[in-house]
């Protein structure tokens, strides 16, 4: 892959702990090299597995989730949810030839924008080794969505 | 005669003012919140967790009903309502007039930044040359003196700090979009007010003038700089690191008591809170730095009396091996410059032990708030010799002064638990006070809320670009901007605003948003958080709904970055664009689903909690059924003769009977119980046995539970074995009858804790060790003669309690502090006890022949199971009702629309199950003054029944209980009013049958492919 490859990145934010810090970051140095789309969502728990994959099979080099930290969960357990979820989603991916670790489940507190930014530099480059994402055949079969 | 005013003034914007301020706002008072900080939070914005769950969980302090009304965001970042308006920098200096019609004069500090221009860029502070100790870090990191007070903040807005600035005004050169102006001058106004709300916090005692904590050494902090230390937005990002040298911690002391508990530093008083904090500390470091750092706690009593707290502490010793060392401290001593440091203390076999540690965190105590005694003056309120406000007999809230009330910390030592529901009383009381005076909540309706059925007219987007800074947009060409926007579909006028300030200028859009014939608004800005908490007022002024408006954030795609060229932002800032068209296009016409109330409540419990919450409802003008079990009222309260601090428990049972009984709007049922209750929040229905056995039905808005407590009954210590072994409440009911004389008993002993504390009973029952220093106190009055012993395991007189703890001790009444491994034995020889105990000190058993042992045995629940099963209530693992959320809904029970307060929630002493009900009454007001109440979003999920196949996933998943299944339908069905909109079940719904408001599948697909697309 070519120096200036420049993978995308679908963030999936919840509304309440994380936006905070998502919203600090943004002033803050982000990687230049990398596009970041940033989607509020109102909770990790409403991240269809669907919507991932979506996202990866619209051009995504990788994706994160990002919810209130455990115990946080302005829904109570919304996140809970989001993590039960993201292990089978996982597991999938892999089964799919997605590597494991395009897709991420972070939790981030109003005042962590500093992991934010580790996570997303941290993503872009492994990303930028993985190189694009070659969507597989699969996720082109029509399911939920 | 002025009219009665419906503002109220809340002077401090903590947790108990943000509290106190959202409890008026939702009941539908005007509300000024005021701060004198630039930021909102108080202390809580430094604390990032708290016990006793160790997570922060502040935004289920929002409201579940009306949920756009106040700004829906985590309240750290600030906090609005529709109601209230919030001043930052805000001080009172001036209040005249009397209760109902005040006249208060705010100042407004400087901030030398206008808020409504700044874009929060940082350029300024990227120029400023002065550095300084940021305050929010406790002073362990440094920032400029223009800053952002809170990084998270919204909106986000730098200040300046005016002690350290030097005036320089390279800030102001500096800004592009010249929101600094070092020539901003403070400014006064004068509002008039019906109350005025005291929550100015506490002060921390600063243990600088102590020598032998050696605070000097940077590796002793305060526990406030230790949160800080171990914070993620602190100075070592998460990492507990010592400020002396950088080294990881690997062993850490927790030195209690520090400015408390303390005569040299006049401190006859626990601060309550600092025990469960550093066990929280404690447990936190132990969980970021692994199981091999060594904790210790070193204490003189663990005062875990809080519903809860002692199984925390339980929890921390056998799960996490925190230490705890009873002891006294002698102090400590640096062994280098910045290094490691030697504690030297007295253990509880008076013995003199030395260890080592990395880090010594000195758990200060609370003072009263720094701006105490200037409040006081300008308020005319009376204050205690330590500088609390002087609060009314059995009120936490009500002042000296009719009309100023305390709020949360402000009044007292508090944790967040009961620094919130002290909040919610002086709203109570701030809300009986105007009703009273004709400006109750029924008073003041107005229309209501704004959303509404709207027509399903074609969408036409008017899209504003405001062009803020126009350094910024240089790289962007607007004109071809204006260009590529214009012809997308739906979009109706493209506009360029000029006006920084969005409010200001809104007239003018207005004009211009009517004259295009569009019936939505997209906001383009650079300053996308200012409109938070205000979107809505906004959209009204411009004569659109809320969710008729979108707002997307241009600013980090517009800052200049080298290796972008302009064709790339243009680019970007157009799919921008278009995904908010795209949005906002697809958005469902607002339809708000609502409820009637019933206007009515029910009080079940007729005991002082449940006649005090009953009192409250009804001065409101709201009917009120008490339902009592037994053929009299009052409770427990029947028996107490005395409370410690000189209380006439008596007169205020009399006196709150008496206005019970007679007032209209309230109904005794005696003798009766609930035998069926239905429905929900707004409309429950109970069917209430009467003595004569006829059945009546009840139907009522919202449900108090008072059921109340017992003093346990016991078989320990020889129990029932003589007639001289009693229960501390039959003791004193014995003492009252005259059963007993003080003046002839030689020898009391008493026994703390029995059959508590350990594992048949594991919580903690807060009022005995009050309750036993209040008689031991009498009997040295009657008797100065007699001895009194104690056995106590820690000695709970948490507070002000505190006083007549050391009192006591000056009196003469012993303390002797016994193990749970090694409790005093108990025989009875010739029909008198005799105690066999451990003297801690000298190691050897002594005995005592006992007058009387008296045994302080606990409180429980009294009989919840009954009430639980009939309402649907869940109960906690030790048989009281268990609330929703301990810290933030305190008195919320796990079903919607119920409340629950006195002894069969926790126990507490009177003033305190008074606040409680109080609390109670409050949250229950809330649903009484609308005759509607609205789910007020537009986010709510929605089943289509032709899809959902009965897998019944969604019920299951639901925390809100939202979801049943429809058996006739064969469907799922979702109760809007219950529903919070957080798409879990969406989510999950192995067929896609379930959509949330404007979030659904097929939108989400369309925005992912959209801000994918190139």
């Amino acid at each position: 892959m070519g120096k200036d490859f420049e993978p995308k990145i679908m963030v999936f934010v919840c509304n309440w702990c994380p936006l905070g810090a998502v919203d600090s970051a943004s002033r803050t140095a982000l990687p230049r090299k990398a596009q970041i789309k940033v989607l509020r969502v109102l909770c990790s728990g409403m991240v269809d597995p669907g919507y991932v994959m979506k996202a990866f099979a619209s051009g995504a080099d990788g994706v994160v989730v990002i919810g209130c930290p455990l115990g946080n969960c302005h829904y109570i357990s919304g996140n809970i949810k989001a993590l039960r979820r993201a292990y089978l989603l996982r597991n999938l991916l892999v089964g799919l030839g997605v590597e494991e670790e395009r897709f991420r489940l972070e939790w981030i507190a109003h005042a962590e924008q500093h992991l934010y930014v580790e996570v997303v530099q941290e993503m872009s480059q492994r990303l930028r080794e993985l190189g694009r994402l070659v969507v597989p055949g699969l996720f082109r079969a029509r399911g939920k969505f | 005669m002025q009219e009665i005013l419906d503002t109220i003034l809340v002077v401090g914007a903590g947790i108990s003012g943000i509290r106190s301020a959202l409890d008026l706002a939702i009941m539908g008072y005007s509300v000024k919140l005021i701060d004198k900080a630039n930021y909102t939070g108080g202390t809580l914005v430094r604390l990032d967790h708290q016990f006793p769950d160790d997570s922060c969980g502040i935004c289920r302090m929002l409201p579940l009903f009306e949920r756009d009304d106040p700004g829906q965001y985590c309240l750290r970042r600030g906090v609005s309502h529709d109601n209230m308006e919030v001043m930052r920098a805000t001080e009172l200096i001036g209040l005249e007039g009397e209760p109902g019609r005040f006249t208060a004069t705010l100042r407004r500090k400087p901030t030398m930044v206008d808020r409504d221009r700044c874009i929060g860029c940082g350029r300024c502070a990227d120029v400023c040359p002065v550095v300084v100790p940021k305050r929010l870090n406790d002073g362990l990191t440094m920032r400029k003196a223009i800053y952002l007070p809170l990084p998270y903040d919204l909106p986000n807005n730098y200040v300046v700090d005016l002690d350290a600035c030097t005036r320089c005004g390279a800030c102001q050169k500096s800004c592009p979009t010249k929101a600094v102006d070092l020539s901003m001058e403070a400014s006064e106004r004068q509002i008039g007010v019906g109350a005025v709300i005291l929550a100015a916090g506490f002060g921390m005692y600063s243990p600088a003038a102590e020598g032998n904590y050696c605070y000097h050494h940077p590796n002793v902090v305060t526990s406030l700089e230790f949160e800080r230390l171990m914070s993620p937005s602190g100075p070592n990002q998460g990492r507990l690191l010592r400020p002396g040298d950088g080294k990881e911690a690997e062993r850490v002391a927790w030195l209690q008591c520090v400015g408390s508990r303390d005569h040299k530093v006049d401190a006859d008083f626990c601060s309550s809170a600092c025990c469960m904090y550093s066990i929280k500390q404690s447990v936190l470091a132990k969980e970021f730095c692994g199981q091999e750092l060594d904790a210790a706690i070193f204490y003189m009593d663990m005062r875990t009396y809080g519903k809860n707290f002692q199984s925390y502490r339980d929890r921390a010793q056998r799960e996490h091996g925190v230490r705890f060392v009873r002891s006294r401290i002698h102090s400590v001593e640096p062994s280098s410059p910045r290094g490691d440091l030697n504690l030297t203390y007295v253990d509880q076999g008076g013995g003199m032990v030395s260890e080592t540690f990395d880090l010594v965190v000195l758990a200060v105590g609370q003072r009263p708030a720094p701006d105490a005694r200037a409040l006081a003056e300008i308020t005319g309120i009376s204050l205690t010799p330590q500088g609390f406000v002087k609060a009314q007999p059995f009120s936490l809230t009500r002042s000296s002064r009719e009309g100023i009330f305390a709020s949360g910390s402000f009044a007292g030592l508090r944790d967040i638990s009961e620094s919130v529901i002290a909040a919610n009383g002086a709203s109570l009381a701030a809300s009986l006070l105007l009703a009273s005076r004709g400006k109750g909540i029924s008073e003041i309706q107005v229309a209501p809320a704004a959303g509404g059925n709207r027509d399903r007219a074609a969408p036409r987007v008017y899209v504003a670009i405001w062009a803020c800074g126009e350094a910024m947009w240089q790289a962007a060409d607007l004109d071809d901007i204006v260009a590529q926007t214009a012809p997308m579909s739906s979009v109706g006028t493209v506009r360029i605003v000029r006006d920084p300030d969005p409010f200001e200028g809104s007239s003018e859009l207005k004009d211009s948003v009517a004259g295009s014939e569009c019936n939505r608004l997209l906001i383009c800005s650079c300053v996308p958080n200012i409109f938070a908490g205000r979107l809505r007022q906004f959209a009204q002024n411009l004569g659109l709904e809320a969710s008729e408006v979108e707002v997307i954030d241009l600013r980090p795609r517009l800052e200049p970055e080298g290796d972008r060229d302009a064709l790339r932002i243009r680019g970007d800032i157009v799919s921008r664009i278009s995904l908010g068209v795209d949005k906002l296009s697809g958005t469902l016409p607002w339809r708000t689903p609502s409820a009637a109330i019933e206007p009515r409540a029910l009080v079940i419990g007729g005991g002082i909690a449940g006649l005090t919450a009953a009192l409250a409802i009804a001065n409101h003008g709201f009917p009120v059924h008490v339902v009592e079990k037994t053929s009299e009222l009052g409770g427990n309260l029947l028996n107490l003769r005395r409370t410690l601090d000189g209380g006439q428990p008596q007169r205020l049972l009399a006196e709150t009977i008496a206005a019970v009984i007679h007032h209209r709007n309230i109904r005794i049922h005696k003798n009766a119980r609930v035998v069926k209750f239905e429905g929900q929040v707004g409309r429950f229905a109970t069917t209430v046995m009467n003595q004569d056995a006829t059945v009546e039905r009840i139907g009522h808005g919202v449900t108090i539970v008072a059921t109340g407590g017992r003093e346990a009954a016991t078989k320990s210590y020889c129990f029932g074995q003589s007639e001289r072994i009693v229960t501390q409440g039959e003791f004193e009911r014995k003492l009252d009858e005259g059963a007993i004389v003080a003046e002839e008993l030689g020898t009391v002993a008493m026994v703390q804790c029995v059959d508590s504390r350990e594992k048949s009973r594991p919580y903690c029952s807060r009022i005995c060790c009050a309750t036993a220093l209040k008689n031991a106190l009498y009997l040295k009055e009657k008797n100065p003669g007699g001895d009194v012993f104690i056995f106590y395991r820690d000695l709970m007189s948490y507070g002000f309690i505190e006083t007549y703890y050391t009192l006591a001790r000056q009196k003469g009444v012993v303390f002797i502090p016994y193990g749970v491994e090694r409790k005093p034995g108990v025989v009875v020889e010739n029909g008198a006890p005799v105690l066999t105990a451990v003297d801690p000190i000298l190691g050897r058993e002594f005995q005592i022949r006992a007058d009387m042992l008296v045994l302080s045995t606990g409180v429980v629940s009294h009989n919840c199971g009954e009430p639980a099963r009939v309402l649907g209530l869940k109960l906690d693992k030790n048989g009281f009702y268990q609330e929703e959320e301990s810290k933030w809904r305190p008195v919320d029970l796990s079903r919607r629309g119920v409340f629950g307060c006195g002894l069969a929630h926790s126990p507490r002493n009177i003033t305190e199950s008074i606040a409680m009900a109080q609390a109670s009454a409050l949250r229950s007001l809330r649903f009484l003054s609308k005759a509607q109440l609205s789910a007020g979003d537009a986010t709510l999920a929605s089943v289509d029944p032709q899809s959902c196949m009965g897998c019944r996933t969604c019920v299951d998943l639901c925390e809100f209980q939202a979801i049943s299944f429809d058996d006739n339908r064969k469907a799922s069905r979702i109760d809007e009013m219950m529903c919070q909109g957080c798409g879990v079940c969406a989510a999950a719904c192995p067929v896609g049958a379930i959509s949330v408001g404007n979030y659904t599948a097929g939108r989400m697909i369309g925005w992912i492919e959209a801000m994918l697309a190139d």
